[in-house]
């Protein structure tokens, strides 16, 4: 088994060598190149950048979402502001009904009108 | 049924591809077996002229070599996230498939070239690619 081996590691640094010392050169600068670059930190420089790109999107993405929010928010305080006027309308319409509600009823207290004398509208279904 | 095929194929490639990409292990475990089982199987396909880098290592020897390989790969594929044991994968798997290209460049064989030198280049990227993730998980 030992010959096995020993002849078998022989037969590999004979099987053409060229090929294997090229393969070895080439693999051999790209781990010095990123030897390199781990001791001048710049794989972790560009982690860093990338996450500064990161939060400068996210910050980006925020900002959208809000401004998309605010014009939401602006429909919704119109619609309310136009449902306000309605109202004010309504209850100026009520008040008007009120108060010839207390003329009648005054007119009936002091006599100046029997009670069937006043006009009920029908009651709306 | 279009659905049970598809989303199947997306969940895997997106598990191949999105980082870390153990894809790239996956693919290189494959090939490793594959060369690893041609050893074993057919060993008269490594007598081939095209084949002589290996041409003089027994079969043994070969599917020995081949099987630690993807044995590496699988292990990196397992946990990606695990730089040395990916990097050392890798380096190996790049010099093994760079002296094949070479070999086959040697003895003529240029489509073959073209294919083992995208596999050895893809380990090399697969490297710096890997380092980079690690300086990113810090």
């Amino acid at each position: 088994m030992t010959a096995e081996i020993a002849a078998a590691l022989k037969a590999l640094a004979e099987a053409n060598p060229i090929a294997g010392a090229v393969a070895v050169g080439v693999f051999g600068v790209i781990a010095a190149i990123i030897l390199l670059g781990r001791t001048k930190h710049v794989f972790a420089d560009m982690a860093e950048e990338g996450r500064k790109g990161t939060f400068q999107e996210q910050l980006l993405r925020a900002l959208e979402a809000m401004a998309t929010r605010e014009t939401a928010m602006q429909a919704e305080i119109a619609a309310l502001r136009e449902q306000n006027v309605q109202m004010a309308v309504q209850v100026e319409l009520l008040r008007g009904q009120t108060r010839r509600l207390i003329d009648l009823l005054r007119e009936v207290r002091d006599g100046k009108r029997r009670p069937e004398h006043i006009d009920l509208p029908e009651t709306p279904a | 049924m279009i659905r049970r095929v598809v989303k199947p194929s997306i969940r895997f490639a997106k598990w191949a591809f999105g980082a870390p990409v153990p894809g790239l292990d996956l693919m290189l475990a494959v090939l490793a077996i594959g060369w690893a089982f041609a050893a074993g199987a057919a060993p008269e396909v490594f007598e081939q002229q095209s084949y002589a880098v290996l041409r003089l290592m027994p079969p043994w020897a070969v599917a020995a070599a081949m099987g630690a390989l993807a044995t590496a790969h699988v292990a990196a594929m397992r946990r990606p996230r695990r730089a040395g044991l990916r990097q050392a994968g890798l380096l190996s798997a790049g010099v093994v498939w760079l002296s094949v290209a070479v070999g086959f460049a040697l003895a003529g064989g240029w489509t073959a070239v073209a294919a083992y030198g995208v596999v050895a280049a893809a380990c090399g990227l697969g490297l710096i690619y890997v380092e980079a993730e690690r300086a990113h998980d810090r």
